[in-house]
């Protein structure tokens, strides 16, 4: 008997066919889903790329925030440079026009000697003030730094009181008190870090806004604790619900009236810090205040 | 080595020797109760013995087996991916898109295919180069193959080995003259 008049060969065509089929259906479905994967893979893609580009505008809003502060920082200094290059310009005119008439007459004694006086005074506080300047201008550059993602030694006092300083015009109707030990240094991005604590204090500032019939007090601890550095920012100002707790790190979410917060704020702190290993916990009461403590690490 | 290319065997030699030489094979050559499933893995080395076997029986040599296999395995492989044949309007596309698109949809299917390296390039219309790089040292299944789709296409080719593994190179050429009518 052929294989072909075998009927035990014909059932194993069958079965062979049958188990063909089976498994194109089970390709088919394995492209499918390959195919699927792969637009997933795309669409998380654009998804990344969509939260990197909120991340930069949120960095963007937060120099906005700072740029109030540091005009405030640069006008001050700059008011009195500008007076004293006046008093040097017109003290200058005065000589230049005494050695061109080639007599000294033209300048009396007392006038001689007061510009002898005040003149190296004034060079040196212009000096002065343009080294501030100067200083701030580094300082910003340094903590406004968007694109590097670089881990540098910091030291977080500095950064703190950087932060406080250039949000002086917003704290200007605040009671502020701090106590800022000098702690060890950390391991942050220093950009990340100045994004972390003025989202957290532009935020108390705002909790105590929304209180205005009450006299808005915030207060920062810097410590040392035994194995890390604990940060609080505690405010008296309106605070949050069980439901705005549970739900302030999510990407989106916002108490404030539409078009005028992101709502990813404290998402991009969240992700910021556990990139750098700190915690966060917040402790909130309506209408009492919140108290956000953050503990970095010692690097 | 994908189950698939086992199931092509099997139906190759019970096409042309029947169910019981498939079945000593098997008893010979596999691990009791085998079963090739088309999407997993099979040490290659039982396709090996088997075409060995094979090439005994009938008294041919090995290298010719495995090149006739190739030519039936190109028919099998057509058979069960129609959708991806139909992508090519000729020998010459099929060819030029065997990385691109072939070895392309069987990493969508099978997980670690383990497929070789193949390098194709138009040195006229009428020749092609095929580069063929795989520690398998499987090319003349794949001159079979590339016999295979010309003969799907209706295409007369010869193809000359120009440069093989088996010869001590790290790679084979496979030079393909296309005859035009």
């Amino acid at each position: 008997m052929t294989d072909a008049s075998n009927p035990y060969y014909i059932a194993y065509l069958r079965e062979k066919k049958a188990k063909q089929e089976i498994e194109q259906l089970l390709e088919d479905s394995i492209r499918q889903l390959y195919e699927k994967n792969q637009l997933l893979e795309q669409k998380i893609h654009q998804i990344k790329l969509q939260q990197q580009s909120i991340i930069h505008q949120e960095k963007l809003a937060t120099l906005g925030t700072l740029a109030a502060g540091v005009a405030h920082e640069i006008n001050n200094p700059l008011a009195f440079v500008m007076s004293n290059v006046n008093t040097l310009t017109s003290y200058t005119d005065n000589l230049l026009s005494a050695l061109t008439s080639r007599s000294a007459k033209n300048i009396d004694n007392n006038t001689l000697t007061m510009i002898l006086e005040d003149f190296p005074e004034l060079v040196s506080d212009t000096n002065q003030g343009l080294c501030r300047i100067k200083d701030i201008v580094r300082n910003l550059l340094f903590f406004a730094r968007t694109d590097a993602e670089v881990v540098s030694t910091l030291q977080l006092k500095d950064a703190v009181e950087l932060a406080l300083k250039l949000l002086g015009p917003k704290l200007k109707n605040v009671m502020l008190t701090h106590q800022l030990d000098s702690v060890p240094t950390i391991s942050f991005n220093s950009g990340e870090l100045n994004q972390v604590l003025i989202n957290i204090l532009v935020n108390s500032i705002q909790a105590c806004e929304a209180m205005p019939e009450k006299a808005s007090e915030i207060n920062v601890l810097l410590t040392h604790q035994s194995n890390h550095i604990a940060l609080s920012v505690s405010d008296n100002g309106c605070g949050m619900s069980e439901e705005t707790l549970t739900r302030m790190y999510d990407a989106f979410y916002t108490t404030k009236p539409v078009g005028t917060g992101t709502g990813v704020g404290m998402s991009i702190v969240l992700q910021i810090l556990k990139q750098h290993n700190c915690d966060i916990h917040v402790q909130s009461d309506v209408g009492k205040g919140t108290t956000v403590c953050v503990t970095f690490p010692l690097s | 080595m994908k189950g698939i290319i086992f199931n092509v065997l099997e139906d190759m030699i019970v096409e042309q020797c029947g169910m019981a030489v498939w079945n000593d094979l098997l008893k010979k050559h596999a691990p009791p109760e085998r079963v090739y499933i088309s999407a997993k893995s099979y040490a290659e080395t039982e396709l090996m013995a088997i075409t060995n076997d094979v090439a005994l029986m009938l008294n041919m040599p090995l290298q010719d087996v495995v090149k006739a296999f190739g030519h039936y395995l190109f028919n099998g492989l057509a058979s069960r991916h129609v959708g991806v044949i139909k992508r090519f309007e000729d020998f010459t596309s099929l060819v030029m898109g065997i990385h691109d698109v072939i070895h392309v949809e069987v990493n969508k299917l099978y997980h670690e295919p383990a497929l070789p390296t193949i390098i194709s390039r138009i040195i006229s219309p009428e020749q092609i180069e095929v580069t063929y790089r795989s520690p398998r040292k499987m090319c003349f299944c794949a001159e079979g193959l590339l016999f295979g789709a010309a003969q799907h296409f209706g295409q007369n080719i010869t193809i000359v080995h120009t440069v093989c593994m088996h010869n001590g190179a790290d790679h084979c050429i496979l030079a393909i003259e296309l005859q035009h009518d």
